[in-house]
């Protein structure tokens, strides 16, 4: 599923200020610089930390086969099959039922304010918006839906992205955000309950696996377009996903804010022959 | 009746004159620093606005063919964007390691690789419509302009422009930033990608091969 990241863009699109976040950033700092993942931060460009690279471009390759086999034919199924309004009523449902780990995400990079968004919308939309599937928020005016994980949390807390990681069937993630993937796991209380053998109407267990399966659908669907355009522009599509997803994420750890001054826009650093090659970023 | 001694006056104005023209020299060049140093972001903010506008009335123009939309894009962009500065920039630290052929070699090659992919682009345009929402100085050369593309139903999405500002001219777009992602620093991931597994001729190889199969497939 090659498609997670761009799926994301599609689906959610975080942007906001940055809080008390600076504040923790101190703390989590020392408790983060313990982990494994205080690898050093890649380079934007030249050198990328991908140390897996053979291995990776193998998985991407299966992941790549399996999304033609399965995925893609059944999203392209999917979009013929279902009116917009449907699609748009799933994809709404799917992110209100992540409204736990955002918002423990948001609480842990002390961004009160968006929590406090999260949770209005999480509000509105369940008992307005029949539980869910319409975004009540989004039509009076609150601002775009936001993501957060715990990969953003990590980095908000000072740890770097780690080494680039293809996960099987998952698609691009990196050590953090695989690491963060697993302890978002626990805020969400699908999987709280599931452990517990708690069951309301359903086998949470199930439902979970569902869910899963149903927002790959969607977020497959959503990005089709987009995935088709980079698979016929690109030259390199492992290289052109992998600089993809680690710009994006980059983009969301910021929220959104814009990267101002870059070497890479200097015309100049590259024309000397004596001139010393760019260090790569720390 | 004074009169002053000619000896002295004409020396001592001398020095005067000599220290205001000093003045004025640094003044001037002082003035011309800041001005280099302050791209216009009304400038880069009004090309924006202008461009994009022409561009959707194109985009949107029943009466034309796909061919005649291509054509009257390329005519349209090829001022506002500096295809070769982009071209350079993508290329980073290999730019270099290429002799003068290599360079204009692939500088040719691009061109022909961005309007292949212009003009397979085309169809994905169901009427979005554009809005520019600020624009700012962010180095000594650049300004961005940010905008947001609405299309029905969806979210907006974030596009910033980065123009460079350059002594008399019109500044020139060398950058397009969707959502975080820079068209110049996925590009250099790729070709450099490309470059250091199968060396500069790769690239020219492979860019080559990506234009024949994108007009096959138009």
């Amino acid at each position: 599923m090659a498609g997670d990241l761009f799926v994301e863009i599609v689906a959610r699109r975080g942007r906001g200020g940055r809080g008390t976040a600076v504040l923790l950033r101190g703390i989590g700092g020392a408790l983060v610089a313990a982990a494994l993942l205080a690898v050093p931060a890649f380079a934007q460009d030249d050198d990328v930390n991908d140390p897996l690279e053979p291995l990776n471009r193998g998985i991407f390759q299966v992941n790549t086969v399996l999304d033609g086999l399965l995925l893609e034919p059944a999203a392209r199924m999917y979009r013929i099959a279902t009116p917009q309004f449907f699609r748009t009523g799933v994809s709404n449902f799917l992110a209100n039922l992540s409204t736990p780990v955002v918002f423990a995400n948001d609480l842990l990079q002390g961004e009160f304010q968006r929590a406090e968004l999260t949770l209005g919308r999480f509000m509105m939309n369940t008992i307005l918006g029949l539980g869910g599937l319409i975004d009540v928020g989004g039509k009076l005016g609150m601002p775009p839906r936001h993501s957060e994980d715990f990969g953003q949390t990590l980095a908000v807390y000072g740890s770097g992205p780690g080494p680039y990681l293809v996960l099987p069937l998952l698609g691009p993630s990196t050590g953090r955000d695989a690491v963060g993937r697993v302890v978002d796991l626990g805020f969400d209380p699908l999987t709280v309950l599931g452990a517990a053998g708690v069951g309301i109407f359903l086998d949470p267990t199930e439902f979970g696996l569902a869910r899963t399966g149903t927002q790959a659908l969607s977020f497959r669907e959503q990005t089709l377009d987009e995935y088709d355009e980079l698979k016929r522009s690109s030259i390199d599509l492992y290289a052109a996903v992998r600089t993809f997803y680690l710009q994006y994420r980059a983009n969301q750890i910021r929220n959104g804010a814009v990267v101002e001054s870059d070497d890479i826009y200097d015309e100049n650093l590259y024309e000397d022959p004596d001139a010393p090659v760019q260090a790569p970023l720390e | 009746m004074r009169t002053r001694t000619p000896p002295t006056w004409p020396a001592r104005f001398d020095r005067r004159r000599l220290l205001l023209a000093l003045l004025a020299l640094g003044l001037l060049t002082l003035g011309w620093q800041v001005s280099r140093a302050a791209p216009s972001v009304e400038d880069a903010r009004a090309l924006i606005e202008q461009v994009s506008a022409k561009v959707l009335a194109i985009l949107s123009d029943q009466a034309i063919t796909d061919r005649q939309k291509f054509d009257a894009l390329v005519k349209l962009l090829d001022g506002p964007i500096d295809l070769d500065l982009v071209a350079r920039l993508i290329l980073g630290r290999h730019w270099r390691t290429a002799d003068e052929a290599k360079r204009q070699e692939y500088l040719a090659l691009f061109r022909e690789y961005a309007l292949a992919n212009l003009a397979a682009k085309l169809h994905l345009y169901r009427g979005q419509s554009f809005e520019v929402t600020g624009a700012r100085v962010v180095s000594d050369q650049d300004a961005l302009v940010t905008s947001r593309i609405l299309s029905n139903g969806e979210p907006p999405l974030q596009v910033d422009w980065r123009l460079r500002e350059r002594d008399g001219a019109a500044p020139v777009t060398i950058d397009l930033i969707v959502e975080g992602v820079s068209l110049i620093v996925t590009l250099r991931s790729e070709f450099g990608s490309v470059i250091e597994r199968q060396g500069f001729d790769g690239l020219l190889v492979e860019l080559r091969q990506r234009i024949t199969q994108t007009r096959q497939e138009a």
